[in-house]
């Protein structure tokens, strides 16, 4: 059972792919991510489920029905579902009230039922005094609520995001993020999400599909991402990471020899013979001079402090053209830029791609 | 059992044939004329060789070419001194001043030349008696630089806008860093903003170049009686005046059509070379206010706009009024002299009523048809690309770049035989034809301000094309579609070049009788009718513009009160 199925969906320009024989499952309730820059078809794949875009071939489903194939295409407007527009797409000419009864008048809801459920959905959105207003007497954020009791006031199933906070600033964006939580745990609608934002797709997300080039480069869990990319790009793009190219292995590949000349030891599980090891900043340990008997340790020279309140940002040199950031929590007597310094990678840390 | 299907695209490929109907063929066979040796005739080339092989029309192409230029030269040199004092001095009152400059095209450049013959004829001339009173030398309307100067001054808002446009979208941050870079004024203007403006200038000098080509009317009315004849009255004269030669009507026509063609390949470019020199975003400053709005450039600024508007507007309808209350009209009058005689007169005049209903009806008629067929035009093209729309969008600019006079003639080739021809149908054609393009671009311009995302959230909800369209896009281009019928509803009921040519006793229009009164010199009741389209006009543009402000602030109070 699956509540949007897509097989080998493909939108092609000419000869330039936008997006790639992309197949993809979303069980019932689920909030799925596609996560990428810009350019990587993330948008396009979701205007493709809306049906605002046709795709060039592949099968579409949503809730078990067939809307998109050679043969079959289910217009937008009969496909059941909620969306809610990176402009926000708020009709300017209608009331807030007059926006989120549209989706019930076209489906003939009676006019008493629709004011009820018009008002409690505004409650749920926290704009239950404003249903008269129009939206230009109302905020941005405020807009963009509107927009969300829109999408859900006829309960569809699915509900598709474009990047619905790319407009709003920080604050707003956290408490909007919040709000969107707390609704999909009491209605339990199935949901894409589109988003460049990496913190945005961690947080809402059950499941994350990574997007590069019209491809889907990675699928899983926001942990297993961060823990186990895929591929350098993935490795790069959810949070960051030191990327080490390796020079050479030994041991059936469980020590490689990084550049700056230091060999370092692999778990088990990632002694594999590939091009790079990747360390998070926050990995990376700082230990006493004096340590002698540990595994991955480097000499390195500070070359720059950045401090951000909470914790310290380290530029660091390992030699021969080798750098490294390490993050610290910040406290006192913590090296200062031109000390020589003695960190530490652990190797259950260390991730080779 | 076998099932007759509808191919999907069947509305869209309807459209298409309405739009072929309306704006392709007249051109066509208009093109199609020049071959035949009349409606109905055998093929031949007798006109095109008499027309391109011989040179009886080397004189009137020149003409063409020689009026063109200094009314181009003329009318850009004002639009470009307005657009200066509007954009960067910004004198105070400029709401006023705007709707003052743009005056000129809702009176017409032909019936703002009646005005100007009353205040500039040379003898009896309003301000000829004037400055003879004092003692100065009087001017002569009904010459060659009389004519240039009334078809520059009407044609002005044309090349206004278009200029205006652009410096108010230059950034002018560009001319702050050229003035921080130790440019003066002098440096500024010509080492920053002329390079940038040269576009703009050069697409304002062709529009008034293009549009001063297409006209007969003035130059018919001022020059001919000179010997000076341009192409388009050569054409006009060939349909209506004995001996009547429509084939070679239409070899002319093609000359003045690839004039005007080159001369919108020359927009196109000049427009294109434009956009890359557009600097300012929505977020970008505005132009600054270098001087208050009561400093010495600003007042100075005031008085040359107030006295365009006052030699362009004020005085022809002022003279226009007297005349047509002036029984009999010699420069000088009394207050106790006014009657409504003429008035009286021309309303007693079976063929000014019935050009006055013919105007209502068809302005009112063929308003609300092109708006309809240009929504569906420019829908296909904004939101559903392909190239079915595509082809559609382009058969409907086809008008744009054709003189009204060839559009005439089109008319007259493709209905001449028909029982269409003698109704007012013919002048419905015509209209429709004409006004087109102009109402696609306007609605283009309005449904891509729109925004697409509006309609797709529609769709999501489940609303139906139809529904989208009643209950989105109409809402939301109520404004556009209030422009629209305010500028097209002004460009129909003041038609003259192509209503002039297809016109019968009982398919007549305003400005057709009062041009034709004009032609047999009787100009008090061509004034006193001008007199009439004027009031008409403007009652219809303050219904209109009641209608864009009295009701939407009615409706939103009763909707408070209801909340």
């Amino acid at each position: 059972m699956s509540s949007i199925r897509l097989a080998n969906i493909r939108k092609q320009y000419g000869p330039v792919f936008a997006v790639a024989d992309v197949s993809l499952d979303v069980e019932p309730g689920q909030f799925v991510t596609l996560l990428g820059p810009s350019g990587s078809g993330k948008t396009t794949t979701l205007r493709m489920i809306a049906g605002l875009e046709q795709p060039s071939s592949g099968t579409l489903m949503i809730s078990e029905r067939l809307v998109f194939d050679e043969r079959e295409l289910v217009r937008t407007s009969e496909r059941n579902l909620g969306m809610v527009f990176q402009s926000y797409a708020v009709w300017p000419h209608k009331t807030v009230f007059g926006n989120v009864a549209f989706p019930l008048q076209q489906r003939g809801v009676a006019q008493r039922e629709q004011a009820g459920r018009v008002q409690e959905m505004l409650e749920m959105v926290e704009l239950g005094g404003l249903a008269q207003r129009y939206p230009s007497e109302l905020s941005g954020g405020q807009q963009q609520r509107v927009a969300l009791a829109r999408a859900m006031v006829a309960r569809p199933e699915v509900i598709l995001f474009d990047e619905p906070l790319s407009n709003l600033d920080a604050q707003l964006r956290e408490s909007m993020r919040n709000l969107l939580l707390s609704l999909h745990e009491r209605f339990h609608f199935t949901a894409v999400y589109v988003t460049h934002d990496q913190t945005e797709a961690m947080v809402l997300s059950d499941r994350v599909h990574v997007m590069n080039k019209g491809r889907i480069v990675q699928s899983g869990s926001p942990r297993e991402l961060y823990e186990q990319p895929a591929d350098l790009f993935v490795a790069e793009f959810i949070g960051q990471a030191n990327v080490l190219p390796i020079m050479e292995t030994r041991s059936n590949g469980a020590e490689v020899l990084v550049a700056g000349g230091h060999w370092l030891t692999l778990p088990l599980s990632a002694a594999r013979n590939l091009g790079s090891l990747v360390i998070r900043p926050h990995s990376v340990r700082l230990v006493p001079t004096e340590t002698r008997e540990s595994d991955n340790l480097c000499k390195a020279l500070v070359l720059r402090v950045i401090y951000l309140g909470d914790r310290a940002q380290y530029e660091l040199d390992l030699g021969s053209g080798s750098f490294l950031q390490m993050d610290l929590v910040a406290r006192r007597n913590l090296p200062q830029a031109g000390d020589n310094i003695l960190v530490h990678l652990p190797p259950e840390d260390c991730i080779t791609v | 059992m076998p099932r007759l299907r509808l191919p999907r695209n069947l509305p869209a490929l309807l459209l298409l044939a309405v739009v072929f109907a309306l704006a392709g063929l007249p051109v066509l066979s208009m093109l199609l004329g020049a071959l035949r040796s009349g409606p109905g005739g055998s093929f031949g080339t007798t006109a095109l060789a008499r027309v391109f092989l011989t040179t009886a029309y080397l004189k009137p192409l020149m003409a063409t070419l020689e009026i063109a230029f200094h009314v181009a030269l003329l009318g850009t040199l004002f639009g470009v001194a307005l657009a200066w004092i509007m954009s960067r001095i910004r004198p105070p009152g400029r709401g006023l001043l705007e709707v003052g400059i743009m005056l000129p095209i809702f009176i017409s450049p032909f019936v703002g030349a009646i005005g100007w013959i009353t205040l500039g004829q040379p003898n009896t001339g309003m301000i000829n008696v004037a400055l003879r009173a004092l003692g100065l030398p009087t001017i002569n309307i009904l010459s060659y630089g009389g004519a240039m100067f009334i078809m520059a001054l009407f044609l002005v808002p044309y090349g206004y806008t278009l200029i205006r446009h652009s410096l108010d979208r230059l950034n002018p941050e560009l001319e702050e860093a050229a003035a921080v870079c130790g440019a003066h004024t002098r440096g500024t203007i010509l080492g920053v903003i002329v390079p940038m403006l040269w576009p703009s200038l050069l697409s304002a000098f062709v529009i008034l170049f293009v549009l001063s080509a297409e006209m007969f009317s003035i130059p018919g009315l001022l020059l001919v009686p000179h010997g000076y004849s341009n192409l388009s009255y050569a054409i006009y004269a060939k349909t209506t005046h004995w001996p009547i030669n429509q084939a070679e009507a239409s070899a002319i026509g093609i000359v003045l059509l690839v004039m005007t063609l080159i001369g919108m390949a020359i927009y196109a470019y000049a427009v294109r070379v434009q956009e890359r020199f557009i600097s300012i975003g929505p977020k970008s400053p505005r132009a600054v206010m270098r001087s208050g709005p009561w400093s010495l450039p600003a007042l100075i600024g005031c008085l040359i706009v107030l006295i365009y508007v006052i030699i362009s507007s004020v005085l022809p309808v002022l003279a226009l009024t007297l005349r047509a209350l002036l029984p009999y009209f010699s420069g000088d009058f009394a207050l106790s002299d006014l009657s409504l005689v003429n008035l009286r007169h021309t309303m007693a005049d079976q063929l000014a009523i019935t050009a006055l209903g013919n105007s209502i009806i068809v302005t009112a008629g063929s308003t609300v048809l092109l708006m309809m067929i240009a929504f569906l035009v420019a829908l296909g093209r904004v939101r559903k690309p392909s190239a079915l729309s595509l082809v559609t969008w382009l058969v409907a600019s086809i008008p744009i770049a054709v003189p009204g006079v060839l559009i005439g003639l089109g008319m007259i080739w493709l209905y001449i035989r028909t029982p269409i021809y003698a109704t007012l149908a013919i002048i419905f054609l015509v209209m429709l034809a004409r006004f087109l393009p102009i109402l696609v671009r306007m609605f283009e311009t309005g449904l891509i301000q729109v925004g697409r995302e509006l309609d797709q959230a529609a769709a999501i909800c489940g609303a139906s094309d139809l529904t989208i369209t009643l209950q989105i896009r109409i809402p939301l281009l109520a404004g556009t579609m209030r422009s629209a019928a305010a500028v097209v509803g002004t460009q129909i009921f003041n038609e003259l070049t192509a209503s002039a040519l297809v016109f019968t006793s009982t398919s007549s229009v305003l400005p057709v009788v009062i041009f034709n009164y004009m032609f047999d010199g009787n100009y008090s009741q061509a004034s006193a009718l001008a007199l009439v389209q004027i009031v008409i006009l403007m009652a219809g543009l303050a219904f209109l513009w009641l209608a864009g402000t009295a009701l939407p602030a009615m409706r939103s109070r009763m909707q408070t009160g209801r909340a």
